[in-house]
Parts: structure tokens; sequence; C-alpha cells
């Protein structure tokens, strides 16, 4: 299912690593949501955009990576395989932004700066 | 439900400065009535739509420097994703949506600290739209879309640093 992120475009793929890593949130925290619940769910909701479509059949797809790879359910994943996880999907992102049409990761230090001086920390409260 | 009186939201700093340069001061904001709900209705409210949990477990995650937080891994696909959008919809060019990827990408850890968005709620009622129940992180929570929201009707607050 991985190599599917590979030919997707970015937009769904930021939405399928969005997604997975929501559904990881929740299973972890319900402790008993499931696979077929989360397939369920994107089966049964209504996506108009194709690219939505793509992200969550993605994103679902990278679940059921992810519980084969391990061999147990998402909600009995432990602390650290989540964040392997998260890690791993971090990873694709970037390689994937990487290979945008345009991408410049010099000029986007640059940015990043520019941005950091035009926006310094805001007023605090306590 | 009687109308809110304030909207919170909590967004990661690099959010926020992508918005104000880049969308002409314009934010996307899923927000909530509460900024942490009362036991009565956090029973309905998973972390991930509560503002007060998602600025806790960001802050700490930044104050960590934990590389591999779900939660900024999350906010980073979030950006990218937006910066798709954004071209599609015509706001940006491909290139400013180059320099987007090319910045969110590079973002450090610190660069994902929370803040603290702050709005009276008849200020923007005009612009919220509710997320559809299918869409909430859980069916029973109160959650509110902002697509485009003016810098004007929102202060900014970092709560803690």
């Amino acid at each position: 299912m991985f190599d599917a992120l590979l030919t997707a475009t970015s937009g769904a793929v930021a939405g399928a690593v969005s997604r997975a890593l929501t559904e990881l949130f929740e299973t972890y925290r319900s402790g008993k949501r499931t696979l077929d619940e989360i397939r369920d769910e994107v089966g049964h909701s209504k996506i108009s955009m194709p690219e939505h479509e793509t992200a969550a059949t993605l994103a679902v797809g990278i679940l059921e990576e992810i519980e084969a790879t391990k061999g147990k359910a998402l909600s009995a994943l432990t602390d650290r395989e989540r964040r392997q996880i998260s890690r791993a999907l971090t990873r694709i992102l970037e390689t994937k932004a990487a290979k945008e049409p345009l991408y410049d990761k010099k000029a986007g230090a640059q940015i990043l700066e520019e941005l950091r001086a035009e926006y310094p920390p805001m007023a605090a409260a306590s | 439900m009687p109308a809110p009186l304030i909207l919170y939201s909590t967004n990661s700093w690099i959010a926020f400065a992508v918005s104000e340069r880049f969308f002409k001061k314009r934010h996307w904001v899923w927000c909530s009535p509460f900024f942490r709900p009362s036991d009565t209705h956090a029973a309905g409210m998973p972390p991930s739509a509560i503002p007060g949990e998602i600025y806790d477990r960001l802050h700490d995650d930044v104050i960590r420097g934990d590389r591999h937080s779900g939660w900024i891994a999350k906010n980073k696909a979030g950006l990218i994703k937006g910066a798709e959008c954004k071209e599609r919809d015509g706001v940006i060019s491909a290139s400013q949506k180059a320099e987007i990827i090319s910045a969110v990408t590079n973002a450090e850890v610190r660069d994902f600290r929370p803040l603290l968005y702050v709005m009276p709620y008849q200020r923007v009622k005009r612009w919220t739209k509710e997320v559809p129940t299918n869409e909430r992180a859980h069916p029973l929570s109160i959650e509110f879309i902002i697509e485009s929201l003016p810098r004007q009707t929102f202060d900014v607050v970092e709560v803690r640093r």
C-alpha cells in the first residue's frame, strides 16, 4: 500500500497521512476502535472530491499495512510503535513533498527565517 | 444549545504565519465552544477535538523537541494539504504552494509551537459552518469550521512559554 502513496498527488498523500494519524490517536484513546469500524465510516462518508476520496482510501490502506506489519490491532499498538509509525509517515510526506516541481529546500529555509522575523512570539497569558 | 460566547481553536505558529503571509491574512480554523469542556461535555469529546488538549500535547512535544511527534506530523500534513487546496482555489500560485511546502517540510519542531485563537462568536458566526457529524472527532462533540477567517476577528495568545 505504501507504494500507492508514491503515485498519488501530494495533497492526497498529505490527506491520507493526516487521516491515518487521526485514526491512530482515536484508536489509542478509545482502546477498542477497530479497523473495520474505520473502513465502515470511510465507506459511508460523503466525499465529493476525488482527491479526498483517494486520501481516505490511502489512509485505510496505511492502517491495514500497519496492522499487517505489526500483527496486532491498531488499538493495541504501544506508544513506541505509534511514534515509529509517525516517523515513517513523516518521511513519506517529506519524500513526496521533495519531489514536487518547484520544491526548493534552500528557499524553504529562507522563507522560514523571514516568517520567524515577521511573526515573533505572541503576548503570553498564564 | 444557546449560541456560544467564544470559540477556541489551537493552531501551530507556522500555520498562523503561513496564513498571514500567503493566504491574505485569512485563516482556516477548526474550532470549539469549549477551551476545555466540563466533565459532562468532555465525555463526548476526544482529545483531538479539544483545543486545550491539542494545545497541551503540541506544547509538550515542542518543549521536549520531539521530532517524531504524531501531533506535529499531523499538523505538517494538514498544512501541505491546505496549500494544495489553496492553489486549486486560486488563492495562491503553484510557486507559492511550492514555497509553503518547502518551508513546512524544512520547519523545525519549535515552529509548531501552539497558539490559541480566541474568537467572539457573534463576530465570526457569519463564517462558521458546523462540522458534519460524519467528519467530527466524535458524533456528540460540537465543532465548527471557518474556512477563511479574517485576522482582525480573533485574538491570538500563547498560553505558556
